[in-house]
C-alpha cells in the first residue's frame, strides 16, 4: 500500500474567507478515498487543489504542501509552474458535479482531451467507445454521437463527463458527487464500475451518501 | 391604487420615449423620402457609370457615401487587429494586478469626446507636416487613423467582455482536460466568441460611420469628389449634413441634407440590425 499524494497542513482561502485549515491527508494508490462533510465546507475546493484548477479562481490562496508521487519522485503540486499544469491535469482529472460540457458534439467532447495528446480520431474511436461503455452510456447515445452534447439529460451529461475523464486514463480521478444526478440503479452500476476501476487508477471522490461511502470507499476524510 | 399609479408612470415614460423615437425617425424618413431622387445622389451623372468610376459626380451625395464607406472601413481595418488582440490579452493573459487598471484605461479612452481626438489628429498632422513630411496634410488617411483611435477602446472592451462573459464552466473545462492557455484560447474561447465579436465589429463600424467631430478636423471637406489616394481630402455623409444645413442657399440644398441624414440613419440602423441578427444567431448556435 503506497501513497500517491500526501497533503500536509493545507490551508486555502478565498480572499479573506478561510475555507480549509490545516488539512492532513494521505491518499493511497489504487484506493478510493472518500471526502464527506456538510455543504460549503470546502470539499470541492480540496479536489480543485489536487489538480490546481484552484488557480483559475482569482482570489484563491493556498499554503502548506501537497506532495504528488510522480513516477517515484515526490513533488509539491502547489509549487508547480504554470507551464507544468497541463501535464499535471492530464494525470489528475477533475470531474465536476455540474457537467462542464464543451460547446461541441458528444464525440468532440470525448475526443477533446485525446486530441490535445495528439491522438488521431481513428485511434480515438475505440477508446471513446470503451469509456462510454464503462459509464453505461454507449447504448443510449451510439446513434447520436455527433449530436449536440447539451441536448443530453442531466444524468447522461454527468456520465458523459465521467467518460470524458476515463478516456484519458488518468493516474488520479477526482470525482465530485459523481452519482448526484443518477437514479438508484445507475448509481449502483457506477459504484460497481468505480470499484473495478480502482485497479487501474486512484480515485478521490466527494459523496453525501453514507451508504455509498461504506460500500466503495477504502478510506474517508470527514471535513467537519 | 398606489401600485397602479406607479405602474402607469412606467407605462407613460415608455410611451413618451417610444413616441419621441418614432417622431424623430418618421420626420427624418418622411423628409428624406419626400425629397429623394437619384439626382440628389448622383447629380447629372449616370448612376451606373458613377458607381463603376467612369463618370464624376459633382454635386450629389454619392461622393460623401463613398467617402464614409472608405474612411470607416479603413479605420476599422486599422483598429481591429490592435483592439482585438489587446482585448484578448487583457481578458486572458494580463497579470491580475494590472488587469483592472488596463480595463479602466480603455473605459476612460472610450469616454474622451471625439472632438478631442479630432484635435489630436490635427495637431499630430501639423507637427509631422512642419518637421518631417512637408506634403502631409489632413486627409483620408489621417481621418481613418483618428477614427481608429476613436473606435479602438470599443473594440478592446468588446473583445475583453466577450471572453470574460464565457461561462466559467466552459472556460475551465478545457484546462481541466490538460489544455494549455493557448490551446484553450484558440480551440475554445475564440471559436465561442467569434460571432459576438463579428457583431461588435459591425457596431464599431457604425460608430465610425456616424462620427462628425473627428473627420471635420482631419480631412473631410465639401466638394472634394471621390478621393484618388489615401492622402486626398474626401467627403463624408455626417460632414455633408453639417455643412449643408449650416450653409444652404435654398430649400433644394437643405433637402439634400435630409436625404443624406436618411441615408446615414439607414446605414446605422442596417448595421445595428445586422449586428443584432448575428448575435441572435450566435446565441442559437450555443444553446440549441
Amino acid at each position: 500500500m503506497s501513497e500517491i499524494i500526501k497533503i500536509k497542513n493545507l490551508n486555502l482561502s478565498y480572499g479573506k474567507k478561510e475555507v480549509l485549515k490545516g488539512i492532513n491527508l494521505n491518499i493511497f494508490k489504487n484506493h478510493i478515498t472518500a471526502i464527506s462533510g456538510p455543504s460549503g465546507i470546502g470539499k470541492s475546493s480540496l479536489l480543485l487543489v489536487l489538480n490546481q484548477m484552484i488557480r483559475e479562481f482569482e482570489r484563491a490562496k493556498c499554503s502548506g504542501e501537497v506532495l504528488f508521487n510522480e513516477d517515484g519522485e515526490w513533488r509539491d503540486i502547489l509549487k508547480f509552474k504554470e507551464k507544468e499544469l497541463p501535464a499535471l491535469r492530464k494525470n489528475i482529472v477533475y470531474v465536476s458535479q455540474h457537467p462542464d460540457l464543451l460547446p461541441f458534439s458528444i464525440f468532440e467532447n470525448l475526443y477533446f482531451g485525446l486530441k490535445l495528446q495528439g491522438i488521431k480520431k481513428d485511434s480515438a474511436k475505440s477508446m471513446i467507445k470503451e469509456a462510454l461503455e464503462k459509464t453505461f452510456l454507449y447504448e443510449e447515445i451510439k446513434d447520436r454521437l455527433h449530436g449536440d452534447a447539451s441536448m443530453l439529460s442531466g444524468g447522461q451529461q454527468q456520465r458523459l463527463i465521467l467518460a470524458r475523464a476515463l478516456v484519458l486514463k488518468p493516474k488520479i480521478l477526482l470525482l465530485d458527487e459523481p452519482t448526484s444526478s443518477l437514479n438508484e440503479e445507475l448509481s449502483s452500476k457506477v459504484e460497481d464500475m468505480l470499484v473495478k476501476l480502482k485497479r487501474e487508477t486512484t480515485i478521490v471522490m466527494i459523496s453525501h451518501f453514507k451508504s455509498q461511502i461504506l460500500k466503495i470507499a477504502d478510506s474517508v476524510l470527514n471535513l467537519a | 391604487m398606489f401600485k397602479k399609479g406607479i405602474i402607469s408612470i412606467f407605462y407613460l415614460s415608455f410611451f413618451i420615449t417610444l413616441t419621441l423615437f418614432f417622431i424623430f425617425l418618421g420626420y427624418v424618413f418622411y423628409k428624406g423620402f419626400a425629397n429623394f431622387s437619384l439626382n440628389i445622389i448622383f447629380d447629372e451623372a449616370s448612376p451606373i457609370r458613377a458607381i463603376i468610376g467612369k463618370e464624376r459626380v459633382f454635386d450629389g451625395i454619392f461622393n460623401a457615401i463613398v467617402g464614409s464607406v472608405l474612411v470607416s472601413s479603413l479605420a476599422t481595418l486599422l483598429a481591429l487587429p490592435f483592439g482585438f488582440l489587446s482585448g484578448v490579452y487583457i481578458a486572458s493573459f494580463a497579470p491580475r494586478r494590472i488587469k483592472s487598471l488596463l480595463s479602466f484605461s480603455y473605459e476612460l479612452l472610450a469616454s474622451i469626446p471625439s472632438i478631442v481626438i479630432g484635435l489630436f489628429g490635427l495637431s499630430i498632422t501639423i507637427y509631422l507636416h512642419k518637421n518631417f513630411f512637408g506634403n502631409l496634410y489632413t486627409s483620408l488617411l489621417i481621418s481613418a487613423l483618428s477614427l481608429a483611435v476613436l473606435i479602438l477602446p470599443y473594440i478592446v472592451k468588446m473583445s475583453e467582455q466577450a471572453i470574460s462573459n464565457i461561462p466559467n464552466q466552459i472556460k475551465n473545462s478545457a484546462l481541466n482536460l490538460g489544455a494549455t492557455r493557448y490551446e484553450n484560447l484558440f480551440l475554445i474561447k475564440l471559436p465561442y466568441i467569434s460571432k459576438d465579436l463579428f457583431g461588435g465589429v459591425v457596431l464599431a463600424i457604425g460608430r465610425a460611420v456616424e462620427d462628425t467631430a473627428v473627420i471635420m478636423l482631419t480631412g473631410a471637406v465639401a466638394m472634394a469628389g471621390i478621393p484618388n489616394s489615401l492622402l486626398s481630402k474626401y467627403e463624408a455623409i455626417p460632414f455633408f449634413i453639417y455643412y449643408i444645413s449650416s450653409e444652404y442657399q435654398d430649400m433644394f440644398e437643405l433637402n439634400k441634407g435630409y436625404v443624406a441624414a436618411m441615408v446615414l440613419l439607414f446605414v446605422s440602423i442596417a448595421l445595428f440590425l445586422f449586428a443584432f441578427l448575428i448575435q441572435k444567431l450566435s446565441l442559437r448556435g450555443k444553446f440549441e
